[in-house]
This record gives structure tokens, C-alpha cells and sequence, in this order.
């Protein structure tokens, strides 16, 4: 349990650190020409049966802010904007506000015009909106709510794959996701170091096999969250050594869903790392004799 | 079993406005993984849950600017912009499969509509018009540009066939030309 003011530095360290490691996502989707004014315009989407994707069209908002330059523009402007007002200050609420207005409008454009659902962003439009919260006791039932969801998506994934499909039971399942998926890279990279590795783990499926299971069994694992916290500074890591596998065994990058990791990190942690820093400080600002 | 120590049964206790926005989301969220419609937010994270064998040859799409050029997104990091030339052709092969008409329109016209006749007026907007699918390779052009960053006069679009030796290097078997753009 935190005392009231713990709980008050705790929210402000946190929004920092969530706000920060959404504008490093920002910055990860200008690199990579996936901002709305970036897509230049696209004239294609895929609806599909997603009443929310309906929505958004009826609404004329792919119009509005992704096939319309101007007001991609301005919209990619005022989601930096909201951002980084909320990293410099953090204790206002109104960007925070106009980012969670915001950011589903872009979610939902990229991915009905790339024609997926992309799911590594979903993190990223759940999370601040633990921050609208007034009082602190809200805003740490809200937390503890995208706790529990964080579980739940791995939890989720490892059912499907051991209980729905059985996919898990099959020792040529991860050789076929694998060639399925970096056929492309193969054939236009057959020199590199890591398509080298790729050939020695085709030439050894069963090690390819085994780190598969390994990968399912860590999102199986993160059950233990449901019942305890005690090991949360553990399991917070299993997401990370699965995303880690996928985006080199399965080419798929899925970094911008560990935001909803900090949401494992405790006061106490929180805490313990600050006082890492300020013990630091001390030790620079000690004159010597 | 003790509930009154159970997540939603605090929550209920102390906001109700609260649980009830949960309570929603929760029931939403099993409804649709129970049909399997994927609906935003509520995704489902069932990746790779089918089985998959290993096949004896792969379809990979190749794409080709200023007569020798390869497109090669490397790195994994790259995806987004990888998605958007990649997913958007796959999309562009389908309608065009379709007799260049959006694979949309049949469930549209046919299944909803009747059902919700107060979405005729805005039925257009749920599907892609042929004046923009008309468009797509236009844009493919000028968005490939941008990421290439040179002016580009032509763009072959390859589907290539490819099998995996036992020493796991890929080899082509056939190459099929798609589109030639200009």
C-alpha cells in the first residue's frame, strides 16, 4: 500500500516514463514513413468485419485526416504536440486528454489502411487513459486493470495456441511459422550472418522446436500474475524475451506493446531505481580533498 | 475462496462508474473472441494458434524499381513501412481478383444492408470506390519514392515461387511478373 504521497510521485515518474517511451514509438513510426501525412495519401483500405473500422469511415475521418494532406499534417502535429506537452508537463491533464482522443483516430487509420490488425499499438491506446483519472485511487484501480489485461493478452495467446489450436503440439509448427515468414529475407539476403543462423536452425528443428515452446511457455507463465504480485519484476521480463523471439524467429516487431510493462513496475522498484540516481548524484557532488 | 479480495469486487466497492466500464469491455472482449470477429479494441491474440506445416513451396512478392533495383526491407524494426507496400498489394490482388471490385461489397450489399437498411446512405463509405482503387498504383509509386528516396520511372512486381534446400537455403523454382508501372 502507498502512502498519499508516494502515490502522487509514483503517477507523475510514471507518466514520464509512459509519455516518453510514447513519443520513442512516434519517433519508431516517422523512421519508418507510417505517420498519417507520411502514407501520402492512400486509396485503398480493408474494412473487413470491424465495426469500429465502419465507424471511422461513415464518419469520413480516413478522409478527414489521412486522405487529405493538410489534415494529416496538422493531425500528426497535434499528436507529437499532445505528447510532448504531456512529457514537459506532466501534472496537467489536458494533453493527456487530447493524446487519448487522438491516438485511437491514428490507430485506426494506419491499420484500416494497411489493411491489418496491428496489434502492438494497442498498448499505447489503452494506457493513457489511466491518467485521466482525478483522484489517485482511480487511477490505481485503472492500473491495476491494464495490469491484469497485460496477463491476460499473453495468457490469452497461450490458450489459443495449447487449447484451441494445438498448434504447440506439433514439432514442425515452428520451422513452417518461420519459413512462412522469412522466405522473402532469405532470398534477397542469403549471405548475412543471421540467414546463417536460420540455416543451422532449419538444418536442427528440433532446437527451433524447443525455443517455440519456450516462447509459448513464457506467455503460459504469466499466469502467476493473476494470483500474485510478489513476482512481478519477473514476469514483466517474459514479454520481452517473447517479443524478443518473434521479431528475430517470426519478423514481426511488436516493442511498442511492452509499454504496457510498466505497468508490472512497483513503487517500491520505482523507488529503489531513483535511489540508484541520487546516491550517484552524491557521489559526483562530494568535493574532493 | 476469498471474493471479497477479487480485483472486480474491489473495484465494485470503491467506483462504481468504474466497473461498470470494465465490466463492459470484459463482456465485449469474450464475445467477440467467442465469434472470432476481430473488432477494435477487442483484439484477439490467437497468432499462429492454427496448424501450420511446413510446405514444400512458398509464394513471396518481389518488387523491382528503375529496372534493377530490389526492394529489400531488411530489418524487422521496418514492419510498418514493410506493411504498407506489402499488405496494401495483397489487398490490391484481392479486389482485383474480384473483378476489381472491393471483396466488401457482396457481404455489404447482400447480408448488412437488408439487415440495417439505415446505413444505405452512407454504404459507399464501407467500401473502396473503383475511381480510388483505380488510383492504387499511383500511390504505391509516389510512396515507394519516399521511402527509397529517388525518382522512380518504373516498378516490376514479381510473385516468386521458392522451396528450402535441406541446408535451409531458399531457392526460386519460377518467377511470374505481376505488374509493370510506370
Amino acid at each position: 500500500m502507498m502512502r498519499p504521497g508516494e502515490m502522487s510521485i509514483y503517477r507523475t515518474n510514471m507518466i514520464r516514463l509512459v509519455f516518453g517511451f510514447i513519443l520513442s514509438s512516434l519517433l519508431f513510426r516517422y523512421s519508418n514513413h507510417s505517420l498519417l501525412h507520411q502514407l501520402l495519401q492512400p486509396v485503398i483500405f480493408k474494412n473487413d468485419g470491424d465495426f469500429t473500422y465502419w465507424l471511422y469511415h461513415i464518419l469520413g475521418l480516413g478522409k478527414l485526416i489521412v486522405q487529405n494532406s493538410a489534415g494529416a499534417l496538422i493531425f500528426d502535429c497535434l499528436l507529437v504536440l499532445s505528447c510532448l506537452v504531456t512529457l514537459i508537463y506532466p501534472l496537467q491533464k489536458i494533453s493527456v486528454i487530447v493524446f487519448s482522443l487522438l491516438y485511437p483516430l491514428y490507430f485506426l487509420g494506419y491499420n484500416s489502411f494497411v489493411g491489418h490488425h496491428s496489434g502492438p499499438m494497442i498498448g499505447i491506446l489503452f494506457i493513457s487513459f489511466a491518467f485521466w483519472a482525478g483522484k489517485e485511487n482511480t487511477f490505481l484501480l485503472i492500473w491495476q486493470a491494464l495490469r491484469y489485461y497485460t496477463i491476460l493478452v499473453y495468457v490469452s495467446a497461450f490458450c489459443w495456441k495449447v487449447f484451441v489450436g494445438a498448434s504447440v503440439f506439433d514439432s514442425r509448427e515452428a520451422a513452417a511459422i518461420v519459413k512462412e515468414n522469412l522466405g522473402l529475407y532469405l532470398y534477397q539476403n542469403a549471405d548475412t550472418v543471421f540467414a546463417h543462423i536460420l540455416y543451422w536452425f532449419f538444418q536442427h528443428p528440433l532446437i527451433l522446436y524447443a525455443g517455440y515452446c519456450l516462447a509459448v511457455l513464457a506467455q503460459g507463465a504469466m499466469v502467476i500474475g493473476l494470483f500474485t504480485k510478489k513476482y512481478d519484476r519477473y514476469i514483466g521480463w517474459l514479454p520481452v524475451f517473447f517479443h524478443l523471439s518473434t521479431y528475430f524467429f517470426v519478423d514481426v516487431c511488436f516493442f511498442e506493446l511492452l509499454i504496457l510493462n510498466f505497468t508490472f513496475i512497483g513503487s517500491n522498484t520505482f523507488s529503489r531505481f531513483l535511489s540508484l540516481f541520487k546516491r550517484k548524484l552524491k557521489l559526483v557532488n562530494t568535493p574532493t580533498v | 475462496m476469498q471474493f471479497h479480495k477479487w480485483f472486480l469486487v474491489t473495484v465494485f466497492k470503491e467506483n462504481k462508474w468504474l466497473f461498470g466500464i470494465f465490466s463492459i469491455f470484459i463482456l465485449f472482449g469474450i464475445y467477440f473472441n467467442y465469434k472470432g470477429i476481430e473488432t477494435t479494441p477487442f483484439f484477439i491474440y490467437a497468432m499462429y494458434a492454427g496448424k501450420e506445416e511446413p510446405q514444400s513451396h512458398y509464394r513471396i512478392t518481389t518488387i523491382i524499381y528503375n529496372d534493377n533495383q530490389p526492394v529489400n526491407i531488411r530489418h524487422t524494426w521496418q514492419e510498418p513501412m514493410s506493411m504498407m507496400l506489402y499488405y496494401t498489394l495483397n489487398h490490391y490482388r484481392r479486389i482485383e481478383k474480384n473483378n476489381m471490385t472491393d471483396p466488401m461489397y457482396g457481404s455489404i450489399f447482400n447480408t448488412v444492408l437488408p439487415k440495417y437498411p439505415f446505413l444505405y446512405p452512407v454504404s459507399g463509405r464501407l467500401i473502396n470506390q473503383p475511381a480510388d482503387i483505380a488510383l492504387y498504383f499511383p500511390w504505391f509509386k509516389k510512396y515507394l519514392q519516399s521511402i527509397v528516396h529517388v525518382p522512380i520511372k518504373r516498378i516490376f512486381i514479381f510473385e516468386k515461387t521458392i522451396h528450402y534446400q535441406p541446408d535451409g537455403t531458399v531457392v526460386a523454382d519460377s518467377s511470374k511478373l505481376l505488374y509493370s508501372i510506370k
